[in-house]
């Protein structure tokens, strides 16, 4: 395929974060990317009623807010049966690294997560991921949202695929470990 | 959109993850697999909404692009660690007090305190966020303006002016330090209020 430029121009994206701060640098940031439209937002519950107003392409939230956190959001985003998009690609933006917190924003219907300090390069990489892959959802018991098992082929790119490799003990295959799942 | 009904479990794996799902193995799965609206839309081509998964990515980054956002990203960095900076530094005055056997209010510096740990939270600078944060707790908790331990107010300040030393990732010995910190003030808490 022939390297592309996806005109971002028509896409309306959201930004959710209570620090006017990183509100200003994000919507720059998405402008500088080539969205179209930047719609920001201080907390999960203003978000929530812009949302369902705007109905934007892509979310973007912090985690941390009052008095709707970024967890309650994405869950009310993913639940809520008024909600225009349930579908809607959701990029969880958080200083917090710890398995824990990223285990949290996964249950709740997080599509991506993205650690800061945010980087140009690693937010576009997850702009352009939910729009070249997006997420198979899962509706299970009281789940609903992105399958929570991440597949092999949403991970290799450009390289060689678990398929495609030759078995362990033969003569391409040097590492000592073979991933069953 | 295309959805099929299975009774599929998450796994039948030991990890945690699956483990919370232990007691629901009758729940079933319904795979749910909705139009790619945004490729058919940033390409203009109705015919990608049934792409659900590009193997290999046709996207070019321009370079000139990210140099622009970066560019941003560091200026606004700048701005704000100039702005914490000097917020920290309006508290050296006390800091030196504490140092030369003085004992200010409290009151002079919990506003401050509050400040630096505001432009912390602007910048995710992680230390000082909890630094901070750990000593509002402390100063909030005391019952008169004087009743403090020089000792945890010293230690917290030592970590906010020897901050560049602690790493914004937290490696160990900066979660040490932090942790340290908090335990310091939990304890002095807790026994306050005993």
């Amino acid at each position: 395929m022939q390297p592309t430029t996806y005109d971002l121009s028509v896409l309306t994206a959201m930004f959710v974060d209570d620090s006017p701060y990183m509100r200003t640098l994000i919507q720059d940031l998405l402008i500088l990317m080539g969205i179209g439209k930047v719609i920001t937002a201080p907390d999960g519950e203003t978000a929530l009623e812009l949302y369902k107003q705007e109905v934007p392409d892509l979310l973007i939230t912090d985690a941390s807010m009052e008095p709707m956190n970024g967890f309650e959001f994405v869950r009310r985003i993913r639940m809520d049966s008024e909600n225009p998009n349930p579908f809607v690609p959701i990029i969880m933006l958080s200083g917090h690294v710890e398995l824990s917190h990223i285990e949290k924003a996964r249950d709740n219907g997080v599509t991506e997560y993205l650690a800061k300090p945010v980087s140009a390069d690693s937010l576009m990489r997850r702009v352009i991921s939910v729009i070249e892959r997006p997420r198979q959802f899962v509706k299970v018991g009281p789940y609903f949202g992105p399958d929570r098992r991440r597949h092999t082929s949403d991970v290799f790119f450009d390289g060689e695929r678990r398929g495609d490799a030759p078995p362990p003990g033969t003569s391409k295959d040097t590492s000592s470990t073979w991933d069953l799942d | 959109m295309s959805s099929n009904k299975s009774n599929e479990h998450e796994g039948q794996g030991s990890s945690p993850a699956r483990n919370r799902h232990a007691g629901k193995k009758g729940d079933p799965c319904e795979f749910i697999s909705p139009p790619n609206l945004l490729l058919a839309k940033v390409t203009r081509n109705p015919d990608l909404q049934k792409i659900v998964n590009l193997s290999k990515s046709s996207f070019k980054v321009e370079k000139a692009q990210l140099k622009k956002m970066d560019a941003l990203i560091a200026s606004s960095e700048g701005k704000c660690v100039k702005a914490m900076n000097q917020k920290i530094s309006q508290i050296a005055p006390i800091y030196r007090d504490l140092k030369d056997g003085g004992k200010p209010p409290a009151s002079a510096l919990i506003d401050r305190i509050q400040d630096i740990y505001n432009a912390a939270k602007l910048l995710d600078h992680t230390p000082v966020m909890r630094i901070s944060k750990s000593l509002l707790t402390y100063l909030h908790g005391l019952k008169t303006e004087t009743s403090y331990s020089v000792g945890i107010l010293t230690a917290h300040l030592d970590a906010l002016f020897n901050r560049n030393a602690l790493d914004l990732k937290l490696d160990a010995p900066t979660k040490q330090v932090l942790s340290a910190l908090e335990t310091l003030v939990t304890h002095a808490t807790s026994s306050q209020k005993g």
